[in-house]
């Protein structure tokens, strides 16, 4: 008789039945990317630590990092596949411009996870075009998710968007220590006022802290956004994120809802521009997540504007 | 369906007033009714009673859409998975260090002292002596903390004082205030988007009526 569970917290085997489904819906999604011209690859499971952990500390403490024992250098076992990706297209791309689709299907690993029902082993699913910085790269990268969301079955969809550009911007204009800015991210993904106050309230006048209590209420359906933009009156480069976000929202189907949250900020730190979250009735956290990422692609070499989306078909199967 | 997780006691009496704002009345009395479900007068939101640390458990995994739970909890908790979106400023009081009238805590802090503190707030008493660079060693206790420093088990507590009247019948001082603590109405992250229609009215009631105390 077991006496003890013989594998680790928050990883599952999966039997026939739940390997056969995630199997079938593997292959339904990469048939779908490969047909709307998305190349596929497969990134090594394995790399240097050090390639990941400047991308920001949220990436890197993901991570379960070992000893090469060929090299005698730290390596990590890959808990996102984008950065990755990010790397490969480094090397395909002909020129800055060169506009590359890519998709993948691979294992991922978290070292820990803040969702209570998340297991730490993933099937990371995904999406990435490079070299488009122009609006039809995310519309397409968005309508993707939303078909690839509907060809699993998974009904009910709603999109979160944001642009943490804004939020980067609203966070420069309170001139906050480095620390204190890094601590402020958590709180507002939590919307959590009372942290703040507690953190800044020695250092901020109330004037500011008014603005930090607005900017947390600039959330709701397309009807806030006339609300948002009166927020922002006189600030070009806020409100022209927000007119790419309505555009975004005009070129998506009617049936999907929408909500905008300025201080949905819970992304890895390698996102720039226009982010987003789907949810699904049923599921209790994000069923996929992406946006835009300019800046993670220089530190490989190339300056690329990129926006892609991910999400992990094994949690799929544990939902309903 | 909408269901609100809360717990029995000062916080369920001192929300009721708030979700009344909201319009929605409780039929049954939580006191005396072994029901762990009450139905309100609307049929499309449920109360549920669970254990105050609980509340945030009910919330993140989706149990409860909303919860009324004490900003103690949820520091001690600290979900990424819910949102605290509004201080409700009720059942209000602090977190506190605290510890025997005799001992000489400004000197114990000067000297940076490798302290022993009871508590069951562990991640809090942590935090809170690690930004002071101070090492510590938890007791970690689920009840009766002034008793550690009477017996000489620990040199502090940190716990919540309320009138302050425990310590004193226990010969006990606060030393430090950690932080003021009072309930939050917390909202499941994918409901509050999910079910915007329903929450959002519900959490600007809610507001207005905490406003106009």
């Amino acid at each position: 008789m077991i006496t003890t569970w013989s594998i680790p917290d928050k990883v599952e085997d999966l039997y026939p039945q739940k390997a056969l489904e995630l199997e079938k819906n593997r292959r339904v999604l990469v048939d779908f990317f490969l047909k709307n011209k998305f190349e596929l690859i497969s990134p090594a499971m394995i790399e240097y630590a050090d390639n990941v952990s400047f991308n920001g500390k949220s990436v890197d403490s993901d991570m379960f990092k070992l000893s090469d024992p060929l090299s005698g250098r730290l390596i990590g076992i890959t808990p996102d596949l984008t950065i990755q990706t990010a790397r490969i297209d480094n090397y395909l791309a002909s020129s800055s411009n060169d506009i590359k689709s890519y998709c993948y299907c691979g294992p991922v690993l978290k070292a820990d996870t803040s969702s209570f029902n998340q297991s730490r082993e993933e099937l990371q699913v995904g999406v990435e075009i490079y070299g488009n910085e122009k609006i039809e790269a995310d519309i397409s990268v968005v309508s993707t998710l939303i078909k690839s969301l509907k060809l699993l079955k998974i009904k009910n969809i709603l999109l979160s968007f944001n642009d943490i550009s804004i939020y980067t911007a609203f966070l420069k204009s309170l001139a906050l220590s480095a620390h204190d800015s890094k601590q402020l991210r958590s709180y507002f993904a939590k919307k959590d006022l009372v942290s703040i106050k507690n953190l800044l309230g020695k250092n901020l006048n109330s004037s500011k802290i008014s603005k930090i209590e607005l900017f947390m209420d600039m959330f709701g359906d397309d009807k806030s956004l006339k609300k948002i933009q009166e927020f922002f009156v006189g600030n070009k480069v806020i409100l022209d994120r927000l007119k790419n976000l309505k555009k975004i929202m005009s070129a998506l189907p009617a049936s999907v809802k929408i909500i905008i949250d300025l201080s949905d900020v819970d992304f890895y730190e390698y996102h720039s521009g226009f982010i987003f979250s789907a949810y699904s009735s049923k599921f209790t956290s994000p069923v996929a997540k992406g946006g835009r990422f300019e800046n993670l692609t220089t530190n490989f070499g190339k300056k690329r504007p990129a926006v892609g989306f991910t999400f992990d078909l094994r949690s799929l199967l544990f939902v309903g | 369906m909408l269901t609100i997780a809360l717990s029995k006691g000062r916080i369920f009496q001192e929300t009721l007033p708030l979700l009344q704002g909201a319009e929605i009345e409780c039929k049954e009395n939580p006191e005396t009714s072994r029901k762990l479900i009450l139905n309100t007068n609307n049929k499309n939101i449920r109360l549920l009673i669970v254990r105050a640390s609980d509340v945030p458990t009910y919330v993140e995994c989706g149990g409860a859409d909303i919860g009324i739970a004490g900003k103690d909890v949820l520091d001690e908790f600290d979900s990424a998975n819910l949102y605290q979106i509004c201080d409700l400023k009720i059942a209000k009081c602090k977190m506190m260090v605290a510890g025997p009238k005799s001992y000489d805590y400004q000197k114990a802090m000067q000297q940076k002292s490798r302290l022993k503190v009871a508590t069951k707030y562990t991640k809090i008493t942590k935090e809170f002596f690690a930004q002071k660079g101070i090492h510590i060693d938890i007791i970690k206790l689920y009840g009766s903390m002034e008793l550690a420093p009477l017996v000489s088990m620990s040199d502090l507590i940190v716990d919540l004082v309320s009138s302050g009247q425990t310590l004193k019948a226990n010969n006990l001082v606060d030393y430090e205030k950690i932080s003021d603590i009072s309930s939050q109405l917390i909202v499941n992250k994918a409901s509050l988007k999910l079910k915007f229609d329903e929450i959002q009215p519900i959490i600007n009631a809610i507001k207005n009526s905490v406003n106009e105390n």
